[in-house]
């Protein structure tokens, strides 16, 4: 081949390259105005959820706004109290969990307290669609964010003034708190208001780095699954919620779903740890050992129903629990998982534990390495934080080539990882 | 431009990328809190602590100041919580990483013939350098709690309050301000 075919070559693979990137930079920059309203106006419901008071989602559903954006900016925002809204305490029917659903024996529930989902990307499209034939209005998506996401956007925004109080990131969650609990749901609308249309202003016209610290304040709250946006805008905002990740084959899984039963603002004061053993077979399959410990720092009790989603195929062996005030376990199945659940109280100042032991088919994988184990510790949307403490049992005569997030004490904001590698 | 040229603009823009991405990675990872602050204008009535200052409506007494975890202070706390009007908030007491929740007692009474506005919300505990941090919450015994929640005293009211406040590990109260009157009442916490 001459020099000059060489050289023309080159430059087709030189621009092939340069249209690859401005394709990868253009179509989220398209996605983000489109979600912006610069390509059309674009209507959201916006949930917040209270997440000092548990649910499936991230939180007891207090207020609901439809927020209509133009050109970026808010064209009209209307915010609906759970407790007073006719739209919110209409009936819808469940689809599910079925674990949820058996437990409780319930079909159907009002629309503010449909969210018993696992996660909130199951949650979204229902309450967009049961939106629908609540108000008969079309929605393009659900944002759902908690009180936790209000309290870190208001980090950036600096202090608001709603009903005549000054909110600022250390006051907002206990003022949203008691305004939920006590039914003042105009003053939880003005906070969220207020607050839409600080975050708004600040996305308008706010300096470079105050946008990027928005974005980066955004970012880690998907990541940590209090805040959320469906469908998801590009790459630039996504949820991990479950949905997304990359899983190795055969991976084991513990997904811990809980509900506050209506014992109050409780969840910040329970400390939450996941213990978990597991002893891999020689033939890939494992025997695993789940404690769930709760401590209350709290000085009042606490109603918590749990639901442990481990992998399809797994079988209780046994279950041991640290309370007699214990209803459970209830064990469900489908051809994706299984589900222990239980309903227990805290005692004030106290610990509880729930011990599930169960063996699970098929965990191991095999690679040119060696064998491989994953565990993927999904986190439920509007936790804070819990302790893991993982112990993997190898084969007898295995040896270990890699370990990452085994031990005792790691804490996590967001979804773990734990692998292991032998041969 | 030839390869040795094309390799050192690439390095160059490279530094300066990296570059870039570390600065904004340390301007990002330390964005600090936005919070109040609060500069108390010269109208504003004094007081020292344990010592009573009245302005238009009401009269103020700071009996003190203190950390949650103060057993005394979380006892009493608990008790007039429990003993609220309004039990549907219990409000815990367990404050995240990174704060520490102040309890400030302080004693309340209207000075007017009527009934007067009062509201809890706008207390705020001061630094020296008046950073301000506003109420989240207060409790009271059974008879005041509902003056509180209707934020308005009846003739001849006086009562004490806890109300608490969240701030940054390791902050002290400097001062408490009553920021609703006219004008301002500001009590030393020291």
């Amino acid at each position: 081949m001459c020099a000059s075919h060489k050289s023309h070559k080159g430059r087709w693979i030189a621009l092939a390259a340069l249209g690859i990137v401005l394709a990868a930079l253009l179509f989220p920059m398209i996605d983000g105005l489109s979600a912006t309203g610069f390509l059309g106006d674009k209507t959201y419901l916006v949930v917040l959820q209270d997440n000092s008071e548990i649910r499936g989602t991230g939180g007891l559903i207090s207020v609901v706004g439809v927020l209509t954006i133009h050109n970026g900016h808010i064209a009209q925002v209307h915010y609906y109290y759970s407790h007073t809204s006719k739209e919110l305490q209409t009936f819808v029917p469940l689809d599910g969990p079925e674990s949820f659903m058996t437990f409780f024996n319930v079909d159907s529930a009002r629309l503010f307290d449909s969210n018993n989902q696992y996660d909130f990307a199951s949650f979204a499209p229902k309450m967009q669609s049961d939106w629908h034939n609540t108000t008969g209005q079309q929605v393009d998506g659900v944002i759902g964010l908690d009180f936790t996401a209000a309290q870190a956007i208001l980090n950036i925004t600096g202090p608001i003034t709603a009903s005549g109080d000054v909110i600022t990131s250390r006051n907002v969650f206990h003022r949203l708190e008691y305004y939920s609990a006590t039914n003042k749901g105009d003053r939880m609308a003005d906070v969220l208001s207020s607050l839409t249309y600080s975050a708004f202003t600040l996305v308008a016209d706010a300096s470079v780095p105050q946008k990027l610290a928005l974005y980066n304040t955004l970012r880690t709250l998907a990541n940590e699954k209090h805040f959320f946006i469906y469908p998801e805008v590009g790459p630039l905002l996504q949820n991990a919620d479950g949905q997304n990740q990359s899983r190795a084959p055969n991976a084991d899984f513990i997904s811990v779903v809980e509900t506050n039963l209506g014992n109050g603002k409780s969840d910040f004061g329970i400390g939450r740890a996941i213990d978990y053993s597991v002893q891999l077979q020689p033939d890939g399959s494992a025997v695993s050992n789940l404690t769930l410990t709760y401590t209350n720092g709290d000085w009042w009790s606490s109603d918590l129903f749990a639901e442990a989603v481990v992998p399809h195929g797994a079988t209780l062996l046994a279950m041991y629990n640290s309370t007699d005030q214990l209803i459970g376990p209830q064990v469900t199945y489908n051809e994706n998982f299984t589900v222990f659940s239980s309903r227990f109280i805290l005692q004030p100042y106290s610990t509880t534990r729930i011990t599930y032991l169960y063996t699970l088919p098929d965990r191991v994988y095999e690679n040119g390495i060696g064998s491989h184990y994953d565990l993927n510790v999904i986190k439920q949307g509007g936790i804070d934080r819990y302790t893991l403490n993982a112990s993997v049992q190898l084969p007898a005569g295995a040896e270990l080539i890699h370990a990452e997030n085994v031990g005792s004490n790691l804490v996590f904001t967001d979804d773990a990882h734990v692998s292991v590698v032998y041969r | 431009m030839n390869r040795k040229q094309l390799v050192v603009v690439v390095i160059v823009i490279l530094l300066i990328a990296v570059g870039l991405a570390a600065s904004m990675g340390t301007f990002l990872a330390t964005t600090p809190t936005k919070e109040a602050t609060y500069t108390a204008p010269a109208s504003a009535v004094r007081a020292p602590l344990g010592t009573t200052a009245t302005s238009d409506t009401i009269a103020l007494r700071l009996n003190g100041v203190s950390d949650a975890s103060n057993r005394a202070t979380r006892d009493t706390w608990v008790k007039f919580n429990n003993d609220s009007a309004n039990i549907t908030y219990r409000m815990s007491l367990t404050p995240p990483s990174g704060e520490r929740y102040l309890i400030a007692n302080v004693t309340v009474k209207n000075v007017k013939s009527t009934a007067v506005h009062f509201s809890d919300t706008a207390f705020a505990v001061l630094t020296a350098n008046n950073t301000a941090y506003y109420s989240n919450y207060a409790v009271c015994n059974q008879n005041c709690s509902r003056a509180l929640e209707n934020r308005t005293l009846s003739a001849g009211f006086t009562s004490d309050l806890y109300v608490l406040f969240a701030v940054p590990t390791g902050t002290t109260a400097d001062k408490v301000v009553y920021t609703a009157s006219n004008p301002p009442i500001v009590m030393s916490a020291v």
